[in-house]
């Protein structure tokens, strides 16, 4: 591992601690028939917009000064999963990797472009807290809070 | 894609075969494949710089063909010969300006927008199906050959690449021949796979453009359909209270003021995209009035003055939940 990769799992650490501080102001939380999770991922520069967007990811929450130093040139999306299966493409820092929601199961990575498939190995993760770490992608997926009905619930999708 | 795509497949229950849970991730796997495949010829952002569309950059203004793969030279072929200047895959260089600006948090220069300007238009590009011998060294039997004629040129696939993509992946899943249904979302490009078991229609929230938190109301969608929307509220900066978005005007060069967002249903996700970009650097009534004759697309407008339009076609299909600050119109 060179020395930019070790920072790199510093601050992924650090975003791991704080998501799992988060959840401790929020209660502790276990699997009900959803989940909320976080994935950050590195910033494609312009083509993954502003600062703004970037910040707005985190619905609602505002990032600790150091944890966003070290989030710096990452994006996070939050995304949401309930009741159906469902799969995800994201973009890492070595290709694509493909998130996978199984009910009742959590959420995988299920397919990286990595060379050593640590992420892929750690297979489901379903608690509040857990979070899968791709170093060579650069990419932390945690688990937050229970997934909550909103009044989007009754929506196929939603057209951003 | 510079996006997140999410794929959600369920088996049909009505099925008498029903795929197993292997076959169902395959098929999600394949059409996540196809679409890295649009996004490896067309990601003018990819870090490696081996995107068909980075090599035609590199080339531009030396004179030589650069061999591209079919989903490129579609995506140019088909804009070219639709031939409305409003959407324009050359517009990379403008782009990257306005790139810097967001980043930046500050207007660019006017005569950096000028000299971008300068090196863009349909006009310097050139398409040739039949590639030039010497630079047929690449496999791409579909693929074709694209000379940008000015240095500096290059090329901007954001008005429909994504359109495309999505429409690719929902080919290829329902090439799998499996008995699902579905829906694929990448963000401002959605189309449904099949129908709803308990035989309703799609239901697809449709964004507030002036608070991207809530929901204007639902659109209801065919099987198989397909939507976009460009919005001025989907990559932007603001200075001195104006919104500064990612819609550029390739005449002058700056974001168009006409609207706020512009949505298109359409069978093709291609269509969807590339009218979504064309309506939006409309006059909304312009815009509402061109979709009208065009059989294949239905629309809704929202205007920068807060007004809504909606074709005739999709007004039976929309459910409104709020409102918020504007009066739908109809004409």
């Amino acid at each position: 591992m060179s020395r930019h990769d070790w920072i790199l799992l510093a601050g992924m650490m650090m975003a791991a601690a704080l998501a799992f501080t988060l959840l401790h102001w929020w209660g502790t939380a276990s699997q009900t028939e959803g989940l909320v999770l976080h994935v950050a991922a590195p910033a494609q520069t312009a083509a993954a917009g502003t600062e703004n967007e970037v910040l707005e990811g985190l619905d609602g929450i505002r990032l600790e000064e150091t944890t966003a130093a070290a989030l710096e040139g990452m994006s996070m999306t939050r995304l949401e999963a309930a009741g159906e299966e469902r799969y995800w493409q994201i973009q890492g820092a070595q290709g694509t990797l493909v998130l996978h929601f199984e009910p009742g199961r959590g959420i995988e990575i299920l397919k990286a472009h990595c060379p050593d498939q640590v992420c892929v190995r750690t297979g489901f993760i379903q608690k509040a807290g857990q979070s899968i770490v791709c170093v060579p992608n650069e990419v932390i997926v945690s688990l937050q809070t229970p997934y909550k009905n909103t009044e989007k619930e009754d929506v196929d999708a939603i057209l951003q | 894609m510079g996006t997140m795509v999410s794929i959600e497949v369920h088996a049909d229950p009505k099925a008498d075969k029903a795929p197993t849970q292997n076959q169902l991730k395959e098929a999600v796997l394949a059409s996540f494949d196809r679409m890295e495949r649009v996004s490896a010829q067309t990601d003018r952002y990819e870090a490696s710089g081996a995107a068909d569309v980075q090599k035609v950059a590199a080339a531009a203004g030396t004179g030589r063909w650069t061999t591209v793969g079919d989903d490129l030279f579609y995506l140019t072929d088909q804009v070219q010969k639709r031939g409305n200047l409003l959407v324009d895959p050359t517009l990379g260089p403008l782009i990257d300006v306005w790139d810097i600006a967001r980043e930046t948090g500050t207007l660019p220069d006017p005569a950096a927008v000028a000299a971008a300007l300068a090196r863009t238009g349909m006009d310097k590009m050139a398409l040739n199906h039949e590639v030039p011998a010497e630079a047929a060294g690449g496999q791409s039997p579909n693929g074709g050959g694209i000379m940008l004629t000015e240095a500096g040129m290059s090329l901007d696939l954001g008005a429909v690449a994504k359109g495309y993509a999505v429409e690719k992946a929902w080919e290829s899943l329902q090439a799998s021949g499996l008995p699902i249904y579905g829906i694929i979302n990448a963000g401002g490009n959605i189309k449904t796979l099949g129908q709803k078991p308990d035989g309703t229609m799609w239901k697809i929230g449709i964004t507030d453009p002036t608070d991207k938190t809530r929901c204007m109301g639902n659109l209801l969608m065919l099987q198989g359909e397909a939507v976009a929307t460009s919005g001025d509220y989907q990559k932007y900066f603001e200075s001195e209270g104006i919104r500064y978005h990612h819609l550029l005007e390739p005449s002058t060069g700056y974001p168009g003021m006409e609207n706020h967002a512009v949505l298109v249903v359409a069978a093709n996700g291609f269509d969807t995209d590339y009218y979504s970009t064309l309506l939006f650097l409309l006059p909304s009534e312009e815009a509402l009035n061109l979709a009208e004759t065009l059989p294949e697309i239905e629309t809704i407008i929202v205007s920068r003055d807060n007004k809504i339009y909606v074709s005739s076609g999709l007004k039976s299909r929309i459910e409104w939940t709020y409102q918020g600050g504007f009066t739908l119109v109809t004409p």
